[in-house]
């Protein structure tokens, strides 16, 4: 770190904060990426690495857990921006626009395609949530162990399946029960 | 820049120029999100019907209406922050890219705007009679 940006960061605990964060993913970009197999020691002779990838290479990497709810937490938090929040809008307004706006809004939501999407959205909200847990204690310096690192990772879309369908599960015995 | 003092040499740097700001808001919002959304669904999940008139009665107490509206700040200003990140790193072309913040923040305080007017037309005027 630059020794400017060090005696900052002592000072503002933000800057601290963000420098963490930055060096933190890096880290963790850099441990997905799989160690290349081209300088290999044959009979003494060190074999000059002819195909060797170069660093970080798009091409040479393996799926892993971290990757998975990393992409899951820019791709629930754009679904929830881009359709969650706009339907949490108008199901307000359809309350304050009156009952004929209100059972236009229910009746679209009670179709298949919108349990579809109210099922989405609240799977979208717990992966987001619970991702966002994590990266709260990324930003804290915490968890960046190989194995921790990975259980976490697998767990938060676990704990979002469990959590939207034990949300779903109570909502639907309400209504029917 | 040079002279000033270090927090001063600092601030504002950082690949949008924004220092540390965008991401420390980030995360104010997502606790403010954590609290309120968790309120809203305890408290939606505790009314025991969701007709349009029950509705208007919950919507217009001052102990919903008020946490709705934040919640409404909170989310709006969330989404608009991980939005522009999206933007800033898959449109490189500065026009397009400046065009479509633009956008976004009319969406998110166009979005916002709606639903706290909505609820706040519910709770000054709604009450049924």
């Amino acid at each position: 770190m630059h020794p400017e940006i060090g005696h900052a960061a002592q000072k503002n605990p933000a800057i601290l904060f963000a420098c963490r964060y930055v060096f933190a993913k890096a880290l963790v970009r850099l441990q997905r990426l799989q160690p290349c197999a081209g300088s290999l020691i044959r009979g003494q002779k060190l074999v000059k690495p002819t195909n060797r990838p170069l660093s970080p290479h798009l091409g040479i990497y393996k799926w892993g857990p971290a990757m998975l709810v990393s992409i899951l937490h820019r791709a629930t938090g754009d679904a929830l921006a881009l359709l969650g929040a706009p339907i949490l809008v108008w199901w307000l307004y359809s309350i304050s626009a009156g009952p004929e706006s209100y059972e236009f809004f229910t009746g679209i939501m009670t179709t298949i395609p919108g349990f579809i999407v109210m099922i989405g959205m609240t799977f979208a909200l717990f992966e987001h949530t619970y991702s966002g847990l994590r990266h709260f204690v990324l930003d804290a310096g915490a968890g960046y162990e190989l194995q921790t690192n990975k259980l976490w990772s697998a767990a938060v879309p676990v704990l979002a399946l469990f959590s939207t369908a034990a949300l779903w599960f109570f909502i639907s015995s309400k209504l029917i029960g | 820049m040079g002279s000033g003092t270090n927090i001063g040499k600092v601030r504002g740097h950082g690949s949008a120029q924004h220092g540390a700001h965008h991401w420390m808001v980030q995360r104010v919002t997502a606790v403010g999100n954590l609290a309120l959304i968790a309120w809203l669904i305890i408290s939606l999940l505790r009314l025991p019907t969701y007709e349009h008139e029950l509705l208007i009665g919950w919507l217009s107490s001052p102990l919903v209406a008020v946490p709705m509206m934040l919640m409404l700040v909170s989310i709006f200003w969330h989404l608009r922050l991980g939005l522009q990140v999206l933007i800033e790193d898959y449109i490189p072309d500065h026009g397009l890219k400046f065009g479509i913040i633009i956008l976004l923040n009319f969406f998110a305080i166009g979005g916002a705007a709606l639903g706290i007017f909505a609820v706040a037309k519910v709770a000054f005027t709604g009450v049924v009679a």
